[in-house]
């Protein structure tokens, strides 16, 4: 009888206990494999951060400090500090290993496009300031005493140092935060992580497999909406995606508006008919240089550049009909009606 | 002989206490999910307010001490959160309107302040390239 009771207490005990554990192991492991989610500010865009397994938060806290430090060190034609701040202040300095192969991918992207992108422009942005408190529009003699400037042939390399011409002026707003994607790589890899998507701006990394099963769905805003509209999605497996639109960054004056991407050749916002261009490539700063020069380029020009790079590519114009490369054209669901794919 | 009961008072008990841990369970997980709409607010790369986005409500925040002087107003309306005025130059932050879906941001670069739905009913897509 008293055997009896005891075991009966035992089975109650190791009954609850079994509950007890399997009720914190289910939370554990819907914590453990829920993602860490980070978003800040930094070279002039919003970074989000989503990290699946692995060290996620390690990952998520290298992953901002890397960019911060990028923007204040190296990129930054703004911030005094940086590299590239020093090398237009001065017109010529040594450069770093890293610097000189983001240069010098950026030099062969700007060769290839005949200089639709081209990272001397920076006297031009400079005096067009758009996406700062100082935007206007510049006259016609400033334009053309900057264009003088611009030119990635004036450019002189070499591994450890770089020479610009008289006045030029560095810019690389227009593949940095692609780049960043390419260095969030490396540190998910060094944290193990499984899973990722990292988006900077108008530059996406999806990296690993989609916890959720299946593609990666990548919506593609809506040029004529809102920045939570898309027009169409896009299923991939791990990718590097950039999009350059004529929304992006604007400032209106005397009743027109004007936008960010500014045509090298002429010194004014690029007009090729389009309002957004995505290229998908295997690198975020060649797919970032890539979708700034096919926006540049307009459709039928940018066809051989993206395939040259291997680089797939999504145009859309301003009478909302859309283009897609070959190698894309069936992972491109179109979501709404006024859009149609040709 | 005696008949045997289907339950004895300690199976009972027993029952009554992995259903309670089970209740309990269902409760903890249901409510820390956080499966409720949610949007932060962030002034400076500091959090600024956590505001629960529900139907029939309505909370406004007028953001004047970023450190860049710029004051923006934001509105918490009905399950959406958005940027409703800003002595921004761009007005970007106005025009990415009405966030509702977990993982949406909005920010106005001028002013530092970014906001951002961090729990609820989740975008049809895993991310949006602007």
């Amino acid at each position: 009888m008293k055997n009896s009771k005891i075991s009966k207490t035992i089975s109650v005990i190791l009954t609850v206990a079994i509950v007890v554990g399997a009720v914190f192991g289910i939370i554990y492991f819907s914590k453990r494999n829920s993602p860490y989610e980070e978003s800040f500010i930094a070279m002039g865009t919003v970074f989000s951060v989503k990290i699946y397994g692995g060290e996620k938060e390690n990952a998520a806290k290298q992953i901002k400090e890397t960019v911060e430090n990028s923007e204040t060190q190296l990129l930054s034609r703004l911030s005094e500090n940086s590299s590239i701040a020093k090398i237009n202040k001065n017109g010529s300095g040594e450069i770093s290993e890293e610097l000189f192969n983001l240069i010098t991918l950026s030099q062969q992207v700007s060769a290839d496009s005949d200089g639709a992108y081209d990272m001397t422009v920076g006297a031009l942005t400079g005096l067009w300031n758009i996406g700062t408190e100082n935007a206007r529009v510049p006259s016609d003699e400033e334009l053309s005493k900057a264009l003088e400037t611009v030119g990635y042939e004036k450019v002189t390399l070499t591994s450890n140092s770089i020479t610009l011409s008289e006045g030029q002026q560095i810019d690389l707003g227009a593949i940095g935060k692609g780049y960043m994607c390419d260095k969030a790589v490396e540190i998910l890899k060094e944290n193990n992580v499984e899973s990722a998507v990292i988006s900077a701006g108008g530059s996406i990394l999806v990296y690993g497999e989609n916890p959720a099963g299946g593609e990666w769905k990548v919506g593609i805003r809506d040029p004529f909406g809102t920045s939570s509209d898309i027009f169409s999605a896009l299923s991939v497996n791990e990718s590097y995606i950039s999009t350059s639109g004529d929304y992006e960054r604007t400032f209106t004056e005397n009743g027109k508006t004007y936008h960010h991407i500014l045509n090298p050749q002429t010194g004014y916002p690029a007009d090729s008919g389009l309002s957004s261009v995505t290229v998908i490539s295997g690198s975020g700063a060649l797919s970032d240089a890539l979708s700034t020069a096919c926006f540049v380029l307009g459709y039928e020009r940018s066809l051989p550049l993206l395939e040259k790079y291997g680089a797939e590519g999504i145009f859309v114009t301003h009478d909302k009909k859309v283009y897609a490369t070959d190698g894309i054209k069936d992972s491109l669901q179109i979501t709404e009606e006024d859009f149609t794919l040709n | 002989m005696e008949k045997r009961r289907l339950f004895g008072k300690g199976d009972l008990i027993l029952i009554i206490g992995i259903a309670a841990i089970a209740a309990i369970m269902f409760f903890f997980l249901r409510f820390n999910s956080g499966d409720s709409l949610k949007g932060e607010i962030i002034v400076d790369g500091e959090l600024y307010k956590t505001v629960e986005l529900k139907d029939g409500q309505s909370e406004h925040f007028v953001i004047d001490n970023t450190e860049s002087g710029v004051k923006c107003e934001i509105l918490a309306e009905n399950g959406e959160i958005k940027f409703i005025s800003s002595q921004c130059h761009d007005k970007i932050c106005i025009a990415a309107g009405a966030l509702s879906h977990k993982g949406d941001t909005a920010a106005c670069l001028p002013a530092g302040v970014l906001v951002r739905i961090i729990s609820g009913e989740a975008s049809p897509v895993d991310v949006i390239a602007y």
